[in-house]
C-alpha cells in the first residue's frame, strides 16, 4: 500500500482506517477541512457580474467618455481537444474608425505574444 | 480565471471570516483587486499563490475593519490581533482548488460523505444509484485527493516543510507546482 493508499483511506474513512497505523497530522487536518462550510460554499452564480460591474464603473471614472473608452473586456479560456479555445466578450468600445480595426494580443510577458486580428 | 479560481478564494476567506457574506464580499474585492494589479503579476510565480496572497490580505482587512467597528479603534501600541486559525487558510486554499478539480459525479460524493456525513448507503438512496458506484467514487475521489494534497498531508516532509513555510509567508515567489 502506497502512502498515498494510506492517506486516501484515511481521507475516506477516518480513524477506523488507520487501525494502529499512525496517520500524519495533515492528513487529519485536511480530513477535517474537507467538512467545512469554506470548501462546499461559494459565491453567487451571478458574482462575476458583480465583479465586472466594479471593474466598469472604476474603467468609466479613470476613463471619461471624452479621453477614451471605457472598454471592458472578458476573456473566456477553455480547453479543447484540438487546443485552447479563447472567446472575448468586449463591452463599452466603439466600432473601430473606418479603415482601421482592433487586434488582440495573447501571450505571455516574458515571451512574443501572438497576434490575433479581429 | 473567475471560474477557476472563485471557490478557492472563496474558502480562504471563509476560514478566516466564518461567514458567507462577508467571505463573498471578499471574493469580489479579491478579483478586483486583482484586475488593478495585474499589471504587476508576474506568469512565471504561478496565479494561484498569487491570488492566494491577494485573498488572504484582503480577508484579514475586512477582518480587521469588522473588528474595529465592533470593538473600536486599537490603543497606539496594540498588538495586532490576527483571525483566528490563520494557519489553515493556505490549506483551505488549496483542499478547495483540489475539490473543484474532481470530476462533478466524484465531488458530489465526497461532499455528501464529508459535508452532510452520510453513509454510502445513504449516499447510494440520496443519488438514487447502486452502492458501489457510490464506493468506486468516493475511493477514487479520495486517493486522487491524497495524491494531490500530498504536501499537506505531510506524506512527504521535505514538501511538507515547504509547504509550512510558503504558508506563512506574504511572498507569492514560492511557486506550488500543485495547481
Amino acid at each position: 500500500m502506497t502512502s498515498d493508499d494510506r492517506v486516501g483511506d484515511y481521507l475516506e474513512h477516518g480513524p477506523a482506517a488507520s487501525g494502529e497505523a499512525e496517520v500524519p497530522d495533515g492528513a487529519v487536518h485536511v480530513r477535517q477541512i474537507l467538512g467545512s462550510a469554506a470548501v462546499w460554499g461559494g459565491p453567487p452564480p451571478d458574482g462575476l457580474d458583480g465583479v465586472l460591474g466594479r471593474i466598469r464603473s472604476e474603467r468609466s471614472a479613470a476613463y471619461p467618455a471624452a479621453e477614451g473608452p471605457a472598454a471592458v473586456p472578458v476573456a473566456r479560456v477553455r480547453d479543447t481537444p484540438s487546443g485552447v479555445a479563447i472567446s472575448l466578450d468586449v463591452s463599452g468600445l466603439p466600432p473601430a474608425a473606418p479603415s482601421t480595426y482592433y487586434e488582440g494580443w495573447v501571450g505571455e510577458v516574458a515571451r512574443r505574444p501572438s497576434r490575433l486580428s479581429c | 480565471m473567475y471560474a477557476r479560481f472563485a471557490g478557492p478564494v472563496y474558502a480562504a476567506a471563509h476560514s478566516v471570516l466564518r461567514d458567507h457574506d462577508l467571505a463573498t464580499e471578499a471574493v469580489q474585492e479579491t478579483f478586483v483587486r486583482a484586475w488593478r494589479a495585474a499589471a504587476k503579476y508576474d506568469p512565471r510565480r504561478g496565479l494561484a499563490p498569487w491570488l492566494y496572497v491577494m485573498a488572504r490580505r484582503v480577508a484579514i482587512d475586512i477582518y480587521r475593519s469588522r473588528r474595529h467597528l465592533v470593538d473600536g479603534p486599537p490603543a497606539e501600541n496594540a498588538i495586532v490581533t490576527l483571525p483566528p486559525e490563520l494557519d489553515t487558510i493556505w490549506e483551505a486554499y488549496q483542499v478547495r482548488a483540489a475539490v473543484d478539480r474532481l470530476p462533478v459525479e466524484e465531488r458530489t460524493v465526497v461532499r455528501l460523505c464529508h459535508f452532510e456525513q452520510l453513509s454510502h448507503v445513504e449516499i447510494a438512496a440520496r443519488l438514487d444509484i447502486p452502492i458501489g458506484i457510490v464506493k468506486s467514487r468516493s475511493h477514487r475521489a479520495h486517493r486522487r485527493l491524497a495524491a494531490w494534497l500530498r504536501p499537506l498531508c505531510d506524506v512527504d516532509e521535505a514538501t511538507s516543510e515547504r509547504s509550512l513555510a510558503y504558508r506563512g509567508s506574504d511572498d507569492a515567489g514560492a511557486r506550488h507546482d500543485d495547481f
